[in-house]
């Protein structure tokens, strides 16, 4: 999926820095995005409300662990805003890069499209950046803070890239936790940084 | 913004209520896998035509990688702060499940 995703990436890339790109793809391309967008949140929320059976299971976890993913999500965007302060980026700009919660495609193109082209290249670097550190962190966290903070790195991986190592590192009885922590970041992505931004 | 929204909110509802026929589900992940593809290569293609962008390319890599070590660094203590007022319990250990 990585490969797919960079690969697309770099050929954009070099396809727009040589000119190949059609006039009449490039004199639509708001267009284009904005259907593509729609068709891929579409998808989105597909995969989201089809976890239906999962969401019942959730109960047997006790209502306190909605708070985890929440205290995720206030975390994550509460670190990205100190880090634009100190490098003078506005908070809301700052926020959205942080309420990507490590799902770099998405957080990218919406980036892209609803604020700047650089500001959703940073985005993807942000994201990406966080999906491979936190294959690299989990380990060390899951040792030293323990399983609930092992979750945390991961973001909106941890339903999908990140789960095998969190179940790796800290037992099987955490992968529910794992996996509905994820889902709910990973739904509150394509809400939070439209919002934010 | 709103259309994206509405979009999202239109695939949770048909995803949940099971809209789709069990043959076509599977296909939605492959649709979304082409439009991410689609929306990274018009990304790459905005990025690749602006030199202002390339040329800051190595400057942002940094940046990004401070901003992933601070979110991650963030949402662990927030974490840690969470278990310290609010204790969790993994699955199994929870005793009485379906309270």
């Amino acid at each position: 999926m990585i490969t797919l995703i960079l690969l697309s990436l770099v050929v954009g890339i070099v396809a727009g820095y040589t000119g190949v790109i059609p006039a009449w793809v490039q004199a639509n391309f708001d267009f284009l995005i904005n259907c593509a967008l729609c068709l891929l949140m579409w998808g989105i929320g597909l995969e989201i409300g089809g976890n239906r059976q999962i969401l019942r299971q959730v109960g047997s976890l006790g209502y306190r662990i909605i708070f985890l993913p929440l205290a995720v999500a206030g975390g994550s965007i509460a670190g990205t805003l100190f880090v634009g302060s100190l490098l003078g980026m506005s908070p809301g700009d700052s926020a959205a890069i942080g309420a990507g919660f490590g799902w770099y495609s998405l957080s990218g193109v919406l980036l892209a499209k609803l604020h700047s082209v650089e500001l959703g290249a940073l985005a993807f670097l942000t994201n990406v950046s966080r999906e491979t550190l936190s294959i690299i962190l989990i380990p060390v966290v899951a040792r030293y803070a323990g399983p609930f903070a092992a979750v945390a790195p991961g973001g909106a991986t941890t339903m999908d890239v990140t789960l095998p190592l969190i179940v790796k590192f800290v037992g099987t009885d955490m992968a529910l936790v794992a996996f509905f922590h994820g889902l709910v970041l990973s739904a509150l992505v394509p809400v939070l940084v439209p919002l934010l931004v | 913004m709103v259309p994206i929204i509405v979009a999202l909110v239109v695939g949770i509802g048909m995803g949940y209520l099971r809209l789709l026929p069990a043959r076509v589900f599977p296909l939605t992940g492959k649709l979304t896998t082409a439009g991410v593809m689609f929306l990274l290569f018009l990304l790459g293609g905005q990025i690749g035509s602006d030199e202002e962008i390339l040329a800051g390319l190595g400057q942002m890599g940094v940046q990004a990688v401070l901003f992933a070590l601070a979110a991650i660094a963030g949402s662990v203590f927030a974490v840690k702060a969470l278990e310290a007022v609010l204790p969790l319990k993994p699955a199994e250990k929870e005793g009485g499940r379906g309270v």
